[in-house]
């Protein structure tokens, strides 16, 4: 045997496992022809494998991984990521959908997952599909189920998790509810805004239909499958051939869509118009005939639809205003009256062959609907009925002969629907009508999005690629028009900050805050979503110095604007107060978000995912002074839970975990913390490839949990790797890399490496010194550790001295919280060791009573520096004295931790005072103090 | 830290940057460590002890490199130290067979997943016909060798030997499924 013959078996093997065990014989035989030995060597390896996976019958674990398309009991109880699948919700031509929970959550979460059983990747597929699916997570609007999650199985099939919608298809609802045709029309509009935002955000649906229309028992439509088929291989092939590969359904398809040319918003407006002249009349403009799809094809590329007034005479079905079809003539002759001129129109001009001679954008067929609701011209007019298609089909002949062939073969049988029920979550937020100006910015996007180059991209574009060229365009768009060109500006800015480029971002919306200025709207909530942006940016890039700068230049306006209870206002402040932790001034960040909480609560609502932001951010800070931890332990819990449905995909929800780690981690409960952070860090690595930057945060999170969860050998090589990966990604001077070392400099230390250490520690007091100026808390911290480093390599009074004037900068700036005292602390550690405890005693005795007024009473730098005092005490026979002291840490701790006694803190003050009593022969004492920490 | 730690980790780090001698260079000084607690366990423990090569390599890492290792480090290390512990045991098989009457039967406790397909009649692995048949392996896909013995011996899981062959975990997978299936033929029909 060779190598080739290896491969080639190996290859055959394969393609076997996959095929029912009662078609292999046949295929084999035709794969291995005359190679007989070739074949027994396949059959000999299948056979084996048969026998230890069981499955004689079925063939293989590997076919039955994959669901077969029958029943989906080979999926059912199978999990997928965190979701266990438990239910069949429905299935179609890309897959089955099923429903399904989240393993180990807390709370029920219900979502639907859609399993492409007829799929299965390769790495660049796999690659591609990761890609799509973290720019469908971006879209979000309350008229469409969002995306959750999604991946591939362990055998390759990609997986798909959306919003679980409870409702039933827009076109059975109509029925049902006996709706008028205005209310259908209103409906009917509802769906256009979803299908606009998503227009907006460059993802086309390419696939509207009832089925994926869903009303909710409220009467609220929400769309199912958006830029699903964009997400699959096949989605946007190039090749004309290639259609037949993205699933569609025959009935609602656009001419394009068989033709395999060219897809735009033009496409989603074709079938809105198949929808709405089903929902108008009850039936299709063109119906598919015992699973015959050829003359279907021919009626789409070719045929002009007949007027939807022209149809409910004679058509059985479910027009509008019946119930079941049952309409008398002359409520037949009514609705075609109703529908005769104006609607006839609208719908017709929707559904015209060539892309470029229907509505433009689906804001136009919208704007036309609203016409004819409030009795205005529509503009749609009775041009339809003298429009052709000859010309069109001239064009298209060869590509109308070809997709036939295509998809004849491909779609028998594809276009069977999911009719799952489905639940709606979510509450219902309020749609938000799109301003004149949005309008005419979505275009300028939509454009971009739709002059593609045919030839080179399929008539598809990354989100990335539409941007370059939207910033590139906007160097001569719209130049009359300033209000556009800063909306412009912004929206472009937003969208690359989001995508995490956030050099490019803050150019374009520094860009839209000069146009704004110029526009005399420097205020405006518009320029409001700009400054945000540009904040957001910068926390991405942990450079909370110029975050604070960002907000500081903001603030008062808008607070003079719209006062100073408006959500902007209170935003601002709230991201200040990030950038206030985010540089250590950690008493002050804390005084002004419970201030602003309270506020924004009240006009946000307490569940929306802004408020759970700030409420984590405040119970880390809390976690950090280690004070009201109860309350802490309670905004944690509190800000999973409402951040839970957002999904990976989102900003925020990924925001939030990783506080969620850092905040547990601290708070007593490591060991969750590193449960989550273990799983977030999983959860980044698959958004955004492993060693990539975007994990980096989530790994020094994790780190930190292992650390509290006295893992530190573990935390050791989490920290070694991230700073590794950093090294070739960021700049030696980068804020977060200076970050990552500092962390690992400090753990370094402990692990007695203490010349590595200080390397690393110098570069980043000289980093924070030289940017956040000498005596900033960052700096002085960074000095601190440094000096602890200086110490463990012998040179004691260079350690002492730097302390002291690490001690000398806090009480001369004012600054008398953690950051003092823990210096304190150092200091009167550093004395000890050259001067013994009465140096000690002198340091503490010394700031003990300053502490003490400033500090409140759980404080974990007070009580460690009266811990530190017990020990010192009882060390130079002032046993008495250092009882009640140890005494009192531990009333401290007990009455600030909820009286828990198996809080690490409450744990600690326990045995310094047990260990007190041994030493002092109060043997009983101490027993049963032992008696309470096990 | 002694000078024969510091010998390792600075031979890791020539490796990491790709110096592919200093592997051969390792090779010795592993399998060196990976004997010497062999050697131990054994002396320590019962005569039927049950070995366990994968915990073997996981000591002899911690011992040689310890924590300080960076994660690159690790990876090499395990790549080497895979194949060192290969050699030991077909030359520990070959030795307790030479003198089978006399000593003890030590258990090889393997993969559980090549174990549950093959065992032979005394439940445990035939590491000589395993080593031939791997061998073969190696001259029609090396790759899918290095896949096995990284598995196999040095108890790497898919992800970790994705990462340390470079491939993806998918790769990985369809090379430990199919390589399986053929080394567990090559073995049976060598003792039919």
């Amino acid at each position: 045997m060779d190598k080739a013959r290896y491969r080639l078996a190996q290859e055959i093997y394969f393609e076997m496992l996959e095929l029912p065990a009662t078609q292999r014989a046949h295929t084999l035989a035709q794969r291995c022809g005359n190679d007989l030995a070739l074949r027994e060597d396949v059959e000999s390896l299948l056979e084996l494998d048969a026998q230890h996976t069981g499955h004689l019958a079925t063939g293989g674990a590997f076919s039955q991984l994959r669901g077969m398309g029958d029943g989906g009991d080979a999926w059912t109880g199978r999990r997928l990521g965190p979701w266990s699948l438990d239910g069949v919700l429905g299935r179609g031509g890309m897959g089955m959908v099923f429903s399904a929970t989240r393993v180990g959550s807390t709370f029920d979460q219900r979502v639907a997952v859609k399993v492409l059983t007829h799929r299965v990747f390769d790495q660049e597929g796999h690659d591609r599909f990761d890609r799509e699916r973290r720019m469908l997570a971006r879209l979000d609007h309350p008229r469409i189920a969002r995306l959750i999650d999604g991946g591939v199985s362990d055998d390759g099939v990609p997986y798909l998790v959306m919003e679980y919608v409870d409702g039933i298809p827009i076109d059975q609802w109509c029925e049902q509810q006996q709706l008028s045709v205005a209310d259908r029309l209103r409906l009917f509009r509802r769906v256009c805004d979803a299908v606009q935002h998503a227009h907006g955000r460059l993802i086309l649906h390419r696939d509207l239909k009832p089925s994926n229309v869903l009303v909710t028992h409220d009467g609220h439509p929400k769309l199912l499958d958006f830029g699903v088929a964009r997400a699959l291989p096949g989605g946007d092939d190039t090749e004309v051939t290639q259609v037949g590969l993205a699933p569609l359904t025959p009935e609602y398809a656009a001419p394009e869509q068989f033709a395999g040319t060219e897809l735009s918003a033009a496409t989603d407006v074709y079938q809105l118009g198949v929808m709405l002249y089903r929902l108008l009349t009850g039936v299709l403009p063109f119906r598919q005939k015992e699973g015959q799809l050829a003359p279907l094809l021919q009626h789409v590329m070719e045929t002009v639809p007949r007027a939807p007034s022209t149809v409910v005479l004679t058509q059985p079905g479910e027009p509008a205003g019946t119930s079941g079809g049952s309409l008398t003539s002359t409520e037949r002759r009514e609705l075609r009256n109703t529908l005769r001129g104006d609607l006839d129109d609208i719908v017709l001009m929707a559904l015209r062959k060539e892309a470029d001679q229907r509505y433009r954008t689906v804001d136009e067929l919208a704007a036309d609907i609203d016409a004819y609701l409030t009795q205005r011209p529509v503009r749609a007019h009775g041009g339809n009925r003298a429009y052709r298609v000859r010309k069109f089909v001239a064009r298209h002949r060869t590509a109308v002969a070809l997709a036939s062939l295509v998809c004849v073969s491909v779609l028998v049988g594809g276009a069977a629907t999911a009719r799952a029920t489905w639940r709606a979550q979510q509450a219902a937020a309020q749609s938000v009508r799109e301003a004149k100006k949005a309008g005419a910015i979505q275009q300028f996007l939509q454009q971009m999005l739709s002059s593609a180059d045919p030839l080179r991209t399929g008539g598809n574009v990354s989100v990335r690629e539409a941007l370059d060229r939207a910033a590139t365009a906007l160097d001569t768009a719209f130049l009359g028009e300033p209000s556009i060109r800063a909306g412009l500006y912004s929206t472009v800015g937003q969208t690359y900050v989001s995508l995490g480029a956030v050099r490019e971002g803050d150019r374009f919306l520094d860009s839209a805050l000069v146009a704004y200025e110029q526009l005399g709207e420097s205020w405006s909530r518009e320029a409001y979503a700009a400054h945000a942006a540009r904040a957001y940016g910068h926390m991405l890039e942990n450079n909370f110095a110029e975050l604070r700068a960002t907000v500081a230049d903001a603030r008062p306006g808008f607070e003079q604007a719209f006062g100073a209870r408006d959500s902007t206002t209170l935003q601002l402040g709230a991201l200040d107060a990030v950038g206030a932790f985010g540089t250590g001034s950690v008493r002050e960040a804390i005084d002004s978000l419970d201030m602003i909480l309270p506020k924004l609560r009240s006009t946000l609502g307490s569940s929306a995912p802004n408020v759970a932001f700030n409420e984590l951010v405040l119970a880390n800070l809390l976690a950090l002074q280690a004070e009201r931890t109860d309350e802490a332990v309670k905004l944690v819990e509190n800000g999973l839970r409402i951040v839970e449905p957002l999904g990976i995909g989102n900003a925020t929800y990924l925001a939030v975990q990783g506080f969620a780690v850092e905040g547990l981690a601290r708070l007593g409960r490591p060991q969750e913390a590193v449960a989550l952070g273990r799983s977030l860090v999983a959860r980044h690595e698959e958004l955004w490839g492993e060693g990539s930057k975007s994990t980096f945060g989530s790994r020094r999170l994790l780190a930190l949990a292992l650390l509290e969860n006295r893992r530190p050998d573990t935390a050791l090589l989490v920290l070694a790797a991230v700073v590794e990966d950093a090294r070739p990604l960021l700049a030696d001077d980068h804020p977060l890399r200076i970050m990552l070392e500092q962390d690992y400099a400090t753990l370094l230390l402990s692990f007695g490496r203490a010349s590595e250490a200080e390397t690393l520690l110098r570069k980043a007091h000289a980093f924070h010194a030289a940017r956040d100026g000498d005596n900033s808390p960052k700096a002085m911290l960074a000095y601190q550790n440094l000096a602890g480093a200086v110490q463990a390599q012998g040179r004691t009074d260079e350690a002492i001295a730097m302390v002291e004037s690490v001690v000398e900068s806090h009480r001369a700036s004012g600054r008398g919280g953690n950051d003092l005292f823990f210096a304190v602390l150092q200091l009167a550690e550093l004395r000890n060791t050259t001067l013994g405890d009465s140096a000690t005693l002198a340091v503490i005795d010394e700031y003990l009573p300053t502490a003490r007024e400033r500090l409140p009473r759980g404080n974990r730098a007070l009580n460690m520096m009266l811990a530190r005092q017990g020990q010192a005490l009882l060390r130079t026979g002032r046993t008495e004295e250092a009882e009640l002291v140890l005494h009192e840490v531990r009333e401290n701790y007990l009455a600030e931790r909820g009286g828990n006694a198996q809080h690490p803190d409450v744990k600690f003050a326990t045995q310094a005072l047990a260990a007190l009593y041994e030493q002092t022969g109060k043997l009983a004492e101490a027993e049963r103090l032992r008696d309470q920490v096990p | 830290m002694t000078s024969d730690d510091l010998a390792i980790t600075r031979l890791l780090s020539n490796y990491a940057g790709g110096d592919a001698a200093a592997a051969d260079q390792l090779m010795p000084l592993i399998y060196a460590e990976l004997h010497g607690i062999a050697s131990a366990l054994m002396r320590r423990e019962r005569s039927d002890h049950t070995w366990q090569p994968t915990l073997l390599v996981h000591d002899a890492f911690l011992r040689m490199v310890g924590n300080n290792a960076s994660w690159r480090s690790r990876q090499h290390f395990f790549a080497v130290a895979a194949h060192a512990m290969r050699r030991l045991l077909v030359d520990h098989a070959r030795a307790t067979h030479a003198q089978k009457r006399g000593g003890g039967s030590e258990r090889v406790e393997l993969h559980p997943e090549l174990l549950a397909s093959e065992p032979s009649d005394d439940g445990s692995i035939d590491i000589e016909a395993l080593d031939l048949a791997l061998s073969q392996l190696a001259q029609l896909d090396e790759r899918q060798a290095r896949v096995v013995e990284l598995r196999f011996f040095a108890g790497l899981d898919v992800t970790e030997t994705a990462e340390v062959l470079g491939v993806s975990p998918a790769t990985v997978k369809r090379d430990w499924h199919f390589a399986r299936r053929w080394l567990q033929r090559e073995i049976q029909r060598d003792r039919s």
